[in-house]
């Protein structure tokens, strides 16, 4: 097992994460100083990525603090509509409970589907909790990437890269939605850029974790 | 190792264990794959829990049996001992079974800025600014510019809405009535002293007119039609259309749509001319007979043919079938339709059909027409929760004296300065009250409207804030009394978390929102204490009927001896409320305010309910509008004939014009309407932006003339529309 490169991984995908955060101020100053490409490149180094073709100029892709707000305001946070919500449920069958007896049994748009119940078994077996704004949208992608940072630092790589085949594989979907969301088009370049770095983590030959 | 690292936030935290001693092989279920395999072993038992609580897909609000499973709904069933569902419940209640789930749903408070863009604001924002600026306009102006919006069957809306404006000093409290059933309510209560019930399942010989229980529907009262059919009795449906109810109906009597006051009219001639009507009821309970029995002598069947288009031979038919089966006969008191708030002579098919019913001395009899008993409710101790008194002030809709209120003239009441401030829960008025377009100009011109919604609907739009509620499987709300031969006492409970954290109960917004307007004394109690002190004088606890969430009162009405709740105590026969007001004390043939020219290719344009939608916010549910997909729900029904010779066919698109706009539909061709009506199903056409309604048909109440009102109760007469049509 190679620590570093967990880490390194986990520091990668707790960056991603922080995009469908609420934004701030110090984040967005340093994604886009000067310096940023390079030390982003020692890390995809050091976590064993190669370059990737997709990775957007963060400094061209947001002039300012109150572009990069505004468009996570209204492309992924969903207090304005419409929005490309963030959220596994979104873009899988709500549920495939057999069981069911609810119209969106089945359907996909709907929020806290199965994928969202399956994130809050895995939160309550591991011992990890959610903060209480996120108790109904377990699967929301800030989460996810998260999680997906701890199966990395606790040296579990087999099942990071099934977790990513498993719970990241609507990454296609969301993208899609936000390039014909208002305002998400530069959403939809960060996300097609951390599509490629999972590509490159559940290929076989992309991996690089000792 | 990295030896730089960006910041950045970490909202999971991992508590038991430290995070590189996670245990991944230790959880049998990590695979979400083998974890949906495993779904049965991996769930337990007490997974899955059953709350009973009610249904908001209409305002019958069923009882519910909603199952949670893993905190989600999972099923629903009806509560077998809830009057209205009778243990089922309808398409619209299991659609709305989505509503927590769906992405249209408002998340956090918004503010509309400057430039109309929405900005997400905190609770706490939204409450200090929306109570500082009711200050500010209450001291500039007076409080009696404040007014509040809600839907009527929603009592949490109603009963803090108003405690809200009371304590500002307002008494410009309106819910959505007058764009409902307020003709009915009007004509009922100043004719019989209230709108009674119907004994449905007793009844051997009902009319319809225009109450089309197959869709407007209460489940309750189909179980019941579907009995009493079993047993033999005559259901005749009046209706220019043959809505759904005729499957159920043996008889569907086609009448030109707006002269149903003359139909009856006739059936009253009919009874009192044959004999047929209760004389020994009338006499002890009637008041001015002779005068409207001298009234009626000129409405004949003959004459009534003329104007309505049914054979005097039916009108007679139907009387006779009335007058044989009294007291097991009635005709139904409607809801929205012909005597709610259609025509300009709404108000008068109403008191007639009240007077009919008179005549069949149905009142409080089996079979009949019956005013329930309703429980009885307690409210909270002033001494430890200080009640605001009611306001002094006059409403400011005051030139309306028979109804109880008229939101239909809010917007002429924005536009001469007497209101300035609105705030709306469960209701969207700018859609449903006047011609929207119409109402969206006067609403523009409020220095202050308030909108608690669940969608952005088209009110919302125009909001200066928005405040985001629960949907209704996720709230506590104030109990519910439903009257009828046992009272009826029932709960609407949370029976799931909350999806979007940033959402509220309607009672904590109303609460938030007096703190901050300096009126916060009088709400200084949970929802729970409020709903414990109603229920105290009925001898349920809380926890009694939140384990029930239905409960039947053992407490059962004595049929016999009605209750005219009217001035002089009797069937006002001869109306001395109306003639106070200025208005005719005898329901007289008024026709409606339009009439189509036929020979012009003119329509009379009527609209009504669909089966598998209530509003326009069931448009919001992606498994209603698939149910209007598939059955093309949303084309406007035009007679076959008719529509033969106009060279159209099946699906083809048309042109509908009225005075004030013009809409596009398809054409569905049917033998079940009359040839001089084209109609179009409520709910679509909505003009909200993400709404999906708006792909669907036209909504008729942008095709209404602007703003013409009822001078007797203040309906928007909605089906005074005349249209032509053109193919496109």
């Amino acid at each position: 097992m190679n620590d570093g490169i967990h880490s390194a991984k986990a520091e990668l995908y707790r960056f991603f994460a922080e995009f469908f955060k609420p934004p701030e101020e110090g984040f967005y100053q340093e994604i886009t100083s000067p310096r940023f490409p390079e030390e982003l490149s020692r890390w995809f180094q050091e976590a064993g990525y190669s370059a990737t073709t997709s990775a957007p100029n963060l400094r061209e892709l947001w002039s300012s603090f109150g572009e990069f707000a505004e468009d996570y305001r209204r492309a992924v946070s969903g207090a304005i509509h419409p929005y490309a919500p963030p959220v596994e449920s979104i873009y899988k069958p709500w549920t495939e409970d057999p069981g069911a007896e609810v119209p969106m049994a089945g359907q996909r748009g709907y929020f806290y589907g199965d994928p969202a119940v399956h994130m809050r078994h895995l939160y309550d077996e591991l011992g990890i909790t959610l903060p209480p704004e996120y108790a109904s949208i377990p699967d929301h992608l800030t989460l996810e990437l998260e999680f997906l940072a701890f199966l990395f630092e606790a040296g579990e790589a087999e099942a990071a890269r099934l977790f990513i085949r498993e719970h990241l594989d609507w990454l296609g979907d969301f993208r899609a939605e936000l390039e014909t969301t208002p305002r998400g088009g530069r959403y939809a370049r960060i996300v097609a850029w951390l599509e490629e770095l999972l590509r490159q983590e559940t290929s076989e030959g992309g991996r690089k974790d000792g | 190792m990295l030896e730089e690292k960006i910041s950045r936030r970490t909202f999971l935290k991992a508590t038991a264990l430290a995070v590189g001693a996670l245990s991944v092989g230790a959880v049998g279920t990590f695979s979400f794959e083998t974890w949906k395999g495993k779904r049965a072993e991996a769930e337990r038992k007490d997974d899955i829990r059953v709350i009973p609580t009610l249904c908001a897909a209409c305002s019958n609000y069923c009882g519910l049996n909603v199952y949670v499973k893993n905190g989600r709904v999972w099923r629903a069933v009806g509560l077998p001992q809830h009057p209205k569902s009778k243990g089922k419940i309808c398409a619209r209640g299991h659609g709305l079974l989505a509503t927590p789930y769906l992405r249209q749903r408002l998340t956090q408070p918004l503010k509309r800025m400057e430039d109309g863009s929405f900005q997400p604001i905190s609770w706490e924002q939204a409450f200090r600014e929306i109570g500082e600026k009711l200050q500010e306009i209450r001291t500039k102006y007076g409080p009696g510019v404040i007014a509040h919006i809600s839907y009527s069957g929603r009592k949490t809306a109603r009963w803090y809405g108003e405690r809200l404006l009371w304590a500002l000093g307002s008494p410009n409290t309106f819910t959505h009535d007058a764009s409902c059933n307020t003709g009915r309510v009007v004509g009922f209560e100043h004719t019989v002293g209230g709108t009674p019930g119907t004994d449905i399942a007793n009844a051997r010989y009902m009319v319809y007119m225009g109450r089309n229980l197959a869709e407007g529907i209460t489940p309750g009262d189909v179980f019941e039609l579907a009995k009493a059919r079993e047993k033999g009795a005559q259901i005749v449906v009046v209706d220019p259309r043959g809505n759904n109810m005729y499957q159920m109906a043996t008889k569907w009597v086609p009448i030109r749509p707006g002269t149903d006051l003359a139909f009856v009219l006739a059936l009253a001639h009919v009874l009192i001319r044959e004999g047929l009507y209760d004389a020994a009821f009338v006499k002890e309970y009637g008041y001015g007979f002779e005068q409207f029995a001298q009234a009626v002598e000129k409405y004949t069947p003959q004459w009534a043919e003329e104007i309505t288009g049914v054979p005097a031979a039916t009108i007679e038919e139907v009387a006779r079938g009335l007058g044989k089966n009294k007291p097991r006969a009635f005709i139904h008191p409607g809801w929205r339709g012909p005597t709610g708030n259609s025509y300009a002579n709404s108000v008068d098919t109403a008191r007639t059909v009240a007077l009919v019913n008179a005549l069949l001395g149905n009142y409080q009899k089996e079979g009949g027409l019956i005013f329930g008993k309703n429980p009885p409710f307690g409210n909270l101790d002033p001494a430890k929760y200080p009640a605001p008194e009611k306001p002094a002030l006059p409403r400011v809709d005051n030139e309306w004296t028979l109804p109880h209120n008229v939101v239909t003239a809010v917007p002429d009441k924005i536009r001469d300065g007497a209101l300035k401030a609105i705030i709306v829960n469960s209701s969207n008025p700018v859609m449903h009250y006047n011609n929207p377009l119409y109402a969206r100009e006067a609403y523009k011109l409020l220095e202050l409207l308030v909108v608690v919604d669940i969608f952005m609907s088209e009110t919302a739009e125009l909001a200066h804030y928005v405040l985001p509620e629960v949907s209704y499987l996720e709230r506590d709300d104030v109990v519910e009394g439903i009257g009828g031969k046992k009272p009826v006492v029932a709960l609407r409970q949370q029976a799931i978390g909350k999806i979007h954290p940033e959402t509220k109960a309607s009672w904590e917004i109303y609460r938030g929102i007096a703190e901050a307007a300096g009126v916060g004394k009088y709400f200084n109690f949970t929802i729970d204490e409020l709903n414990q002190a109603m229920l105290a004088p009925t001898g349920l606890s809380l926890n009694e009927l939140k384990a029930e969430g239905t409960v039947v009162l053992n407490s059962p009405l004595l049929l016999g001896t009605p209750n005219f709740e009217t001035p002089t105590g009797k069937v006002e026969f001869y109306s001395t409320n109306f003639k106070a007001a200025g208005f005719d004390p005898i329901p007289n043939w008024k026709p409606p305010l339009v009439m189509p020219d036929v020979s012009k290719g003119e329509f009379r344009l009527i609209n009504g309910r669909q089966a598998y939608h209530s509003h326009t916010n069931t448009t919001r549910n992606p498994y209603l509008l698939a149910l209007t997909e598939h059955y093309h729900g949303d084309r406007l029904w035009i007679n076959r004939r008719v529509a033969e010779r106009m060279g159209l066919k099946e699906g083809d698109w048309v042109e509908v014009r009225s005075e004030a706009a013009t809409a596009r539909v398809q054409v569905h061709l049917t033998e079940a309407i009359h040839p001089e009506a084209v109609f179009i199903y409520a709910p679509y056409g909505s003009l909200a932006k993400d709404a999906p309604g708006r792909n669907f048909a036209f909504s008729f109440m942008t095709l209404l003339p602007y703003h013409k009102l009822d001078p007797v109760s203040g309906i928007a007469m909605t089906q005074e529309i005349v249209v032509t049509l053109r193919k496109i």
